[in-house]
């Protein structure tokens, strides 16, 4: 250590020494915590003095603002500081129940993220920072430097709007599949129904929700949960707004992820070729079935039962009388077990097909074949004729 | 290479014969203009998981333009079917021209003659004939000329199903229009396959007249082409050659040579719907086969 900055400690020291229990107590540290520039003339490396960086004013911007440097960090009264005897106060010492559940979730057994990792050492935001409404994304870029798959930027709903813990227990974070995990698909409801609460409400016991009720894992299927859950249908990163031109499509294609079936057929209707085509006006799966109160139609409640139906029909087609709803818009005309009009129509039409391009086809066949032989014949004829005029 | 050349019914002797009217020509013209617009708006919508399907539609501008479109084609259909029905009325009206309309040479209406002929054709195929020489409309044609006929009353028919569902749904149950559905689709099939290979190869494509053969657009042909495609015309031709060409397309009657222009503009107008035909028949296999 060279003189000159040490005479500017002691002097900075014997002038503002660290009083106990006064108001700015900080003041003494902050002489020489607070400025990066005199660290790092006495340390090794940048790093070692951004370590030992404490400015006042980060501190007093913390949750921490009303504790002294000294709360903490003990051995450090006398000035200069003498060898060995500090010590440093874990977060454990104030937030037991924080760290107790932080160790119960994967950032403690997958990961190493501690308390720092996310709160910061001096700069922890306070309650009312980490929730309030502009913090969002500077909470959630927090959790985008490990999270690099996480959801961000445009046409998802929640980006920017929905802090990632809202959804995602911060300390007891856990996969989605365990059962305890804010986002199993058992507990979406309530996840997502806090801030959803009606749609989440209308939900509960409709045929999805009884289905989820009964099952215990969460399949994942090409990145997508397989389970009639929330994000099962709405997708989780990104989640589109209701807005988004093809929000219904791509609610559709969740649906087929299960109802194949059903989904071809629909491909196969004069909807589904006009939704796949980008069309946002046709009926597609919610469409007829509804989002949330989705029921198989024998039950009288479904939107697609038989007392239901036609007003289903009718609020696309408002003029639809009764005998519109027994259109079939999930017809197989390819299976014989499909109505026999709608069959033997869909045979009787593919053989005309082959009838009439096979005859046709073979007569001009044939023709190409007599019309090339005769074509060749005449040039042949003509040339036999000019040598025989030459010769 | 001139246009002209390429015009089969611009090769070979003779001066040239008027064979269509203008009001045929013209029907022509709006049948294939209404067809176009049909078959390129309903496609995609026939084969929706093809790769072409989706940026096709977005080149129509979006699936419900592309049915306003459609419904377009539908109206201009409609017209020239009624148009076309009220001229044969008005024709059968003129007791002169009913016979003539009816049977004989110069109807389009099949009769015995028209099996004969089919029948000395695949001789013909085989070599055990002569090429038969067909009267005004050969079978061929005569076909072709009722299948639009049975193409529109049945796409025409079911298409309108389609259009008005809340209306024909007050007497027709609800599987009809799943039938429709199944028959404008396939029937549209037919239609579209059996103009862009068949008719195509007939008129345009076969040995005798590739590339293509222009005389629904300019209304004439030499007497050569007639006599090789309409032999049997050829008595009637030959007796009217000595008159002075008719500025007005009255069939038999000698006509004036198509000026460059005309022959130009057929010939790009003709190209195109080739083009754009085959190019649809290339879209409809893939469709056919992948989806």
């Amino acid at each position: 250590m060279t003189g000159r900055p040490l005479l500017i400690l002691v002097l900075g020291w014997a002038l503002c020494p660290p009083v106990a229990g006064q108001a700015v107590p900080r003041q003494g540290c902050d002489l020489c915590h607070g400025e990066l520039e005199l660290l790092r003339q006495h340390t090794a490396t940048l790093e070692e003095a951004m370590a030992l960086l404490a400015p006042a004013t980060t501190l007093l911007a913390s949750a921490h603002r009303g504790m002294s440097c000294a709360e903490c960090h003990s051995g450090f009264d006398r000035f200069p500081h003498r060898e060995g005897g500090f010590g440093t106060r874990t977060c454990r010492s104030c937030h037991e129940a924080a760290e107790e559940t932080w160790a119960s979730g994967a950032h403690a057994t997958e990961s190493e993220a501690g308390c720092t990792a996310c709160h910061g050492v001096h700069a922890v935001a306070s309650l009312e920072r980490l929730r309030a409404a502009d913090a969002i994304p500077e909470r959630n870029a927090v959790c985008a430097t490990c999270h690099l798959e996480a959801p961000s930027g445009t046409g998802d709903a929640h980006a920017d709007r929905v802090l990632c813990t809202s959804c995602h227990n911060p300390h007891a974070t856990l996969p989605v599949a365990d059962p305890g995990s804010w986002m199993h698909a058992r507990r979406q409801a309530s996840t997502c129904g806090a801030c959803h609460d009606e749609t989440s409400l209308e939900w509960t016991d409709d045929a999805h929700a009884a289905a989820v009720s009964g099952q215990q894992g969460i399949e994942i299927v090409d990145g997508h949960i397989r389970t009639p859950s929330c994000a099962g249908c709405h997708g989780a990163h990104p989640i589109l707004p209701k807005a988004a031109p093809d929000f219904a499509t791509h609610v559709t294609e969740r649906c087929q992820a299960c109802h194949e079936d059903y989904s071809e057929s629909f491909a196969d209707s004069y909807h589904g070729k006009a939704a796949t085509l980008g069309s946002d006006q046709v009926a597609q799966c919610a469409g007829c079935h509804g989002a949330h109160s989705v029921y198989p139609a024998r039950d009288a409640r479904s939107s697609v039962s038989e007392d239901n139906l036609l007003e289903t029909c009718r609020s696309c087609h408002p003029e639809a009388g009764a005998k519109f709803a027994g259109f079939r818009p999930h017809a197989h005309p390819n299976d014989p077990n499909e109505l026999p009009q709608i069959y033997w129509t869909n045979r009787f039409m593919i053989w005309l097909l082959m009838g009439v391009f096979g005859l046709f086809g073979l007569h001009s066949i044939l023709w190409v074949g007599r019309s090339a032989a005769q074509v060749i014949g005449r040039a042949d004829a003509d040339h036999d004729a000019k040598r025989g005029s030459v010769s | 290479m001139t246009p002209a050349s390429i015009d089969a019914a611009q090769r070979g002797a003779g001066g040239y014969v008027w064979r269509f009217k203008l009001v045929h020509r013209w029907t022509h013209a709006i049948v294939m203009v209404s067809f176009f617009l049909l078959v390129l708006t309903g496609l995609p919508l026939r084969f929706s998981c093809a790769f072409w399907s989706e940026p096709l539609m977005r080149l129509l501008g979006g699936v419900e333009m592309a049915g306003r479109l459609h419904r377009i084609g539908a109206i201009l259909t409609f017209g020239y079917f009624g148009f076309h029905v009220a001229y044969l009325v008005g024709l059968l009206w003129k007791a002169d021209e009913r016979r003539s309309m009816l049977w004989g040479e110069d109807s389009i209406v099949p009769q015995p003659r028209d099996v004969t002929d089919f029948i000395a054709q695949i001789r013909w195929y085989f070599g055990r004939g002569p090429r038969p020489r067909f009267a005004r409309y050969s079978y061929m044609e005569k076909f072709d000329y009722f299948a639009v006929f049975w193409g529109v009353a049945i796409i025409g028919s079911s298409g309108l199903v389609l259009w008005f569902p809340e209306l024909f749904a007050r007497f027709l149950p609800g599987w009809a229009f799943n039938v429709a559905t199944v028959v404008h689709g396939e029937e549209a099939l037919l239609a579209a396959g059996f103009i862009f290979t068949i008719h195509f190869f007939h008129v345009h494509l076969r040995p005798e007249k590739f590339p293509l053969d222009a005389v629904m657009f300019t209304g004439r042909a030499t007497a050569e082409y007639m006599e090789e495609e309409h032999g049997l015309l050829s008595g009637r031709i030959e007796a009217r050659s000595g008159e002075t060409p008719s500025s007005v397309s009255i069939p038999d009657l000698p006509a004036p040579a198509p000026t460059r222009r005309q022959t130009l503009v057929a010939v790009i107008f003709g190209f195109t719907a080739l083009g754009f035909g085959i190019a649809l028949v290339g879209m409809i296999l893939w469709g056919a086969s992948f989806c």
